[in-house]
C-alpha cells in the first residue's frame, strides 16, 4: 500500500469526510509532508471505492451544489488494520534492536 | 482566471464522471488552492488535468491499461539505458578509427547521450525506491538530453550526408520512456519490490549484452520479441504479462523500425523465423489454456476483474 492510500485511509478511520477535509486531515496526520492533489485523491478514491474499501456515506447539497462524504467499509477498515499491525511488528523489531547491548559495543569499537 | 483552468481540467474528464463529480472535483480544487497562489492553483488544474485524461484513456490505477503502464515502466527504463549505451558503444567503436572524440561528439552528441543515459538509470533507482516525481523529473531531464544530443548530431548529418533519421530515431527512445512514466499512474499503485528490482537490472544487463555483443540484434531480436509477445495476447491466461513486455520494449522500437525501414531486405528472413516462431507460440499457449481446468479460468478472470 502506498502511502498517499494508506494515510487517505487512516484520515477516514474515525469519521466519514469529504473530499477537501480529507486533504487537510491527510496534510495534518504526516504533519503536512503529504499534501494531496485533487487529481490524485479522486484518482485514489475512484480506485478504493472500486475495490470496496471505500464507500460513498452520504450525499449533500451544500450552497445548490452536490458534496459527498466518504467512510471506510468493514474490508476497509480490515485492510488498514492489517496494515497498521505490520508496521507496528516493524516499528517493535526497530525499537528492539535499536536499545539491544549489540549496538552500545559497535558504538564502544567506534 | 486561474478558477477557469480548473473549470478547463475538469473538461478533460469523461462526461458521465464530469456530470456527477465535476462540482465536488471544482470545489476541492478552489479549497485546497484557496490563498496560496497562482501555481498553487495551476497545479491543481494540472492534477485534476492529469486524472481526466487517465480516466478518458483507461490509464487509472484500477484499471488494466493503467496497471500495465505501471508494470512496465521500471523494464522500459532499463531497456532504454541498455538501449542508449549499446547504440554509444557501437558508434565509438565503429567509429574511433576515422573519428576523434570531438568530432564523435559532434556526430552522435555523446556526452548528452551518455549524461541522459546516467539520469535514466537515476531515474529507474527513484522508481524502484518509490520516489515517483524525482522519477519523472529525472527522466525528463534525460529526455531533453537526449533531444539534445540529436540536435547536435542532426546539423553533423545533414550538413554532410543530408539525412537527419538517425539521430532523430536515437531521440525517440528516452522521449517515449518519459511519455511513459508521465501517463502511467505510478504514484497509485504499490512501489516495486525487491524481486521486481532484481528483474529489471537482469533485464538491463542482458538487453545491454545482447544488443554490444548479437550483430542486428536491435533490429530482428526486438521484432521477434515483439511478434511473440504479441501472439501471447491472443491467450487469456498470458494477455497482461505480455502487454506489459510489449510496452516495456517501447524504447527499443525506433530504432528497430528505422532499420528495418532502410533495409528491409537484411531483415525479411528473419522476420519470417519469428512470424513463424509467434504462431507456434501463440497456438502452443492456446492449447496449454484449453488444458486449464475450468475452475482455475475462472479465478484468473475475476482476480483480473476486480483489479
Amino acid at each position: 500500500m502506498r502511502e498517499p492510500t494508506l494515510l487517505l485511509i487512516a484520515a477516514l478511520a474515525d469519521a466519514p469526510r469529504h473530499g477537501y477535509a480529507l486533504i487537510g486531515e491527510v496534510a495534518r496526520i504526516s504533519s503536512g509532508r503529504v499534501n494531496l492533489k485533487a487529481g490524485t485523491l479522486y484518482g485514489a478514491l475512484d480506485r478504493l471505492l472500486n475495490q470496496g474499501l471505500v464507500r460513498v456515506d452520504r450525499e449533500e447539497v451544500v450552497d445548490g451544489r452536490a458534496r459527498r462524504s466518504y467512510a471506510l467499509t468493514d474490508t476497509g477498515r480490515a485492510a488498514l488494520d492489517t496494515e497498521v499491525q505490520r508496521m507496528e511488528a516493524i516499528a517493535r523489531e526497530a525499537r528492539r534492536r535499536m536499545g539491544s547491548p549489540l549496538t552500545g559495543t559497535v558504538g564502544g569499537i567506534a | 482566471m486561474t478558477a477557469r483552468l480548473v473549470r478547463w481540467a475538469i473538461r478533460t474528464h469523461p462526461a458521465r464522471y464530469r456530470a456527477q463529480m465535476g462540482a465536488e472535483l471544482e470545489d476541492t480544487a478552489l479549497a485546497a488552492a484557496a490563498g496560496r497562489g497562482t501555481t498553487a492553483m495551476a497545479s491543481e488544474a494540472a492534477s485534476l488535468a492529469a486524472h481526466g485524461l487517465r480516466l478518458r484513456t483507461g490509464l487509472g490505477p484500477d484499471q488494466v491499461p493503467g496497471q500495465i503502464l505501471a508494470t512496465a515502466a521500471p523494464a522500459a527504463l532499463a531497456l532504454g539505458i541498455a538501449a542508449q549505451l549499446a547504440d554509444r558503444i557501437l558508434q565509438t567503436n565503429m567509429f574511433r578509427r576515422a573519428l576523434s572524440f570531438d568530432q564523435m561528439n559532434e556526430a552522435f552528441g555523446l556526452v548528452p547521450a551518455l549524461a541522459g543515459a546516467t539520469l535514466t538509470a537515476l531515474a529507474l533507482a527513484a522508481l524502484l525506491l518509490g520516489r515517483v516525481p524525482a522519477s519523472r523529473i529525472l527522466a525528463s531531464a534525460a529526455a531533453v538530453l537526449a533531444v539534445m544530443a540529436a540536435v547536435t548530431s542532426a546539423s553533423y548529418w545533414s550538413e554532410r550526408t543530408g539525412m537527419v533519421a538517425l539521430p532523430l530515431v536515437g531521440m525517440a527512445g528516452p522521449v517515449l520512456v518519459c511519455a511513459l512514466l508521465w501517463f502511467a499512474p505510478l504514484r497509485l499503485v504499490p512501489t516495486p519490490g525487491n524481486r521486481t528490482a532484481w528483474l529489471t537490472t537482469a533485464a538491463g544487463v542482458l538487453a545491454f549484452a545482447a544488443l554490444c555483443e548479437i550483430p542486428g540484434s536491435n533490429t530482428w531480436a526486438v521484432t521477434d520479441a515483439a511478434l511473440l509477445l504479441a501472439a501471447a495476447t491472443l491467450v487469456r491466461r498470458t494477455r497482461r504479462a505480455a502487454a506489459t513486455g510489449l510496452v516495456a520494449l517501447l524504447p527499443l522500437y525506433p530504432s528497430a523500425l528505422q532499420r528495418l525501414w532502410e533495409e528491409p531486405s537484411a531483415f525479411t528472413s528473419r522476420l519470417e523465423a519469428g512470424l513463424v516462431a509467434a504462431v507456434v507460440t501463440g497456438v502452443a499457449l492456446a492449447a496449454v489454456a484449453r488444458l486449464q481446468p475450468t475452475g482455475h479460468r475462472t479465478g484468473t478472470e475475476n482476480r483480473d476483474s476486480a483489479l
